[in-house]
């Protein structure tokens, strides 16, 4: 009985103080994420340059995104696959870390959708639920604005896939813009289309 | 009772039987088991009035094209346009509509629960000889999302529900 009692207040005094814990990680990731967009706007160019000293080689330009999740599109590929998106001249290729995951030629595109969409925040909700017995769940309504890009294109058989990526807010402009570049167009459904949601 | 009356009727009635509905629906309803090889799974409309995300869109090809897969009937499950290995093999087309979409929310479901929140999604499929274009057989299939997990429980998955039950039909009608 005592060790009952003696365990609920312990509990009593921890549980604030691990509820403020959560609350900071959570703030801290999405001023993290603000800031990144806000400097750097999750966009870098690198110029690269081939290694061939002596001789004049020209330089080429990538577009990489990063905090990229997957959803739908690649085989035996999970969803929520966080990964970064590379647009070089004439490819685009999604990675893993080192892996890529897969690559389109901008030639095998068939068509290409910038639509707006939301993501849960699956992991802070879990992290609250489980130290506020279930009641932080409820952090999972609110949802992070993202950038749903869908592309159809033909495989190397010809057969027709698709491929549907979430990028952070605002990129899938930059990634509508780069493409756009190289021939490739990305329609933007009007308003009145509902906003897809994970 | 006159006995040419009754054979009369008989016959009727078996006249009667023949040219009904019902026989007629059997008849068919028959397909052949194991004779088709490949399944070629296209893109699903949408009914007008429908908005359907485009990224469920893709993840429902996905899964059937992968659930299809998985039941290890079918020698090749291909993309609309893919080559085939064989292409004078018999082989089914998988054709539908989207007639229904309700997105639901997942945090009701976790919140609520007990249906609140509900994702659905109902499809009018076709199984499509490729060959003749004969529709072999159609139904009305939905994958739903009923549970909110934390960890599980997004609304997406409805598509693979969907994926599932088109791949058991295609296994008990055709195999």
């Amino acid at each position: 009985m005592c060790s009952h009692v003696r365990l609920i207040e312990t509990s009593h005094r921890i549980l604030p103080a691990m509820l403020a814990c959560c609350l900071c990680m959570v703030a801290a990731t999405n001023a993290r994420s603000a800031l990144f967009q806000q400097t750097q706007g999750g966009q870098q160019v690198k110029p690269q340059i081939e290694n061939s000293p002596g001789s004049a080689q020209p330089q080429t330009e990538s577009l990489t995104i990063s905090k990229v999740f997957h959803v739908a599109g690649i085989p035996k590929v999970s969803r929520n696959t966080r990964g970064y998106l590379v647009f070089t001249q004439n490819e685009m290729i999604f990675h893993r870390g080192k892996r890529e995951l897969v690559r389109v030629p901008f030639q095998k595109l068939r068509r290409g959708q910038l639509l707006a969409g939301g993501r849960d925040n699956a992991g802070a909700a879990v992290a609250l639920a489980a130290v506020t017995y279930g009641i932080g769940g409820l952090a999972m309504a609110v949802q992070s604005k993202v950038d749903v890009l869908v592309f159809d294109y033909t495989n190397e058989n010809g057969g027709l896939m698709g491929l549907a990526l979430q990028v952070p807010k605002d990129q899938g402009k930059r990634c509508r813009e780069w493409l756009a570049r190289f021939g490739v167009t990305v329609e933007e459904p009007p308003a009145a289309t509902t906003p897809a949601k994970k | 009772m006159n006995p040419m009356k009754t054979v009369l009727s008989f016959a009727f009635l078996v006249a009667l039987f023949i040219a009904s509905p019902v026989a007629a629906q059997d008849k068919k309803a028959t397909i052949q088991k194991n004779k088709y090889q490949q399944i070629e799974v296209t893109r699903f409309e949408v009914k007008s009035g429908i908005v359907f995300p485009a990224e469920y869109q893709v993840s429902m090809t996905e899964d059937l094209v992968a659930q299809l897969q998985e039941t290890k009937k079918f020698k090749q499950v291909l993309r609309l346009g893919e080559a085939s290995s064989d292409a004078n093999a018999p082989a089914i087309k998988l054709v539908g509509q989207i007639t229904e979409y309700k997105a639901g929310n997942r945090a009701m479901r976790y919140m609520i629960g007990f249906g609140a929140g509900k994702t659905k999604v109902v499809a009018h499929i076709k199984f499509v000889d490729r060959a003749t274009g004969d529709v072999l057989f159609e139904k009305d299939v939905d994958g739903k999302v009923i549970l909110g997990g934390l960890v599980k429980g997004e609304s997406i998955g409805a598509t693979r529900g969907l994926a599932k039950e088109v791949a058991k039909l295609a296994s008990e009608k055709f195999f």
